[in-house]
């Protein structure tokens, strides 16, 4: 095993599944996700083992999300009754509505948006989200100001919807 | 120097500002108060921002073996 990517994996390995987290929304598939990401990048020993791993997880996390529309589409096709509402402890609510409301602002940013925010939310510096992206250096802090305030209002937007639902 | 845009008071508190720039925004900062009252009001976003997505993670558990311990990690891994 060669000593980087071993560094790299102890370094970046929860900060890839918190961001694949963020894409896939399910915590044990985005650790299988990132495990896969790292047995890839042992296969094809990329230069810049961090920034490729964040590529490749993007674009796993993409193929999964497509494949989960897909089985999602099949199973309302098959399914009549409506999907069974499990009871929790209530942290346990709160932490799934909670996450609810921030996948649903994230959906607010424009893909471009959201990645730059994912990715320095990740770890990465201006110039490795540039280079992940295609945009220039000196749009990211912009890029991020726009991610930030849009995920706040929507956030707050959010919770407002849910204090009148509450009410009503 | 006219106004500070939000994005670099952003590059700037996030520690990504070149440090020609950093200086000279500083030296700005110093003799506007306006810019100084967007600056509390960036920080403020951005604290919350972070807050905000940080209140969706997933349980922080520690790294597993390295994927090329195979003898660690079981035959089911390349499933």
């Amino acid at each position: 095993m060669p000593d980087d990517i071993a560094e790299v994996y102890r370094n970046t390995y929860p900060a890839l599944v918190r961001f694949l987290y963020r894409k896939v929304w399910d915590a044990e598939r985005a650790e299988d996700l990132a495990q896969e990401a790292f047995a890839r990048a042992l296969v094809h020993r990329p230069e810049n083992t961090r920034g490729w791993l964040f590529v490749v997880a993007a674009n796993m996390a993409r193929d999964e999300a497509r494949r989960a529309a897909r089985e999602k589409r099949h199973l309302t096709l098959l399914k009549s009754e409506p999907d069974t509402v499990h009871s929790s402890p209530e942290e346990d609510i709160d932490a799934e509505t909670r996450t609810k409301r921030v996948r649903a602002a994230l959906d607010e940013l424009t893909p471009r948006d959201r990645e730059a925010l994912l990715l320095w939310d990740a770890g990465m510096s201006y110039d490795e989200i540039a280079a992940q992206t295609g945009l220039a250096r000196g749009a990211i802090g912009t890029t991020l100001a726009r991610a930030r305030r849009r995920l706040v209002e929507a956030y707050d937007a959010g919770l407002e919807r849910g204090q009148h639902v509450a009410r009503g | 120097m006219s106004h500070v845009d939000e994005g670099t008071l952003h590059a700037y508190l996030d520690g990504e500002l070149p440090s020609v720039e950093r200086a000279a925004l500083e030296a700005h900062l110093a003799d506007c108060a306006t810019c100084r009252e967007n600056l509390t009001d960036e920080r403020a976003l951005r604290e919350r921002a972070t807050a905000v997505l940080g209140s969706a993670r997933p349980a922080e558990r520690p790294a597993p073996p390295h994927p090329a311990h195979d003898n660690l990690r079981g035959p089911d891994y390349y499933r």
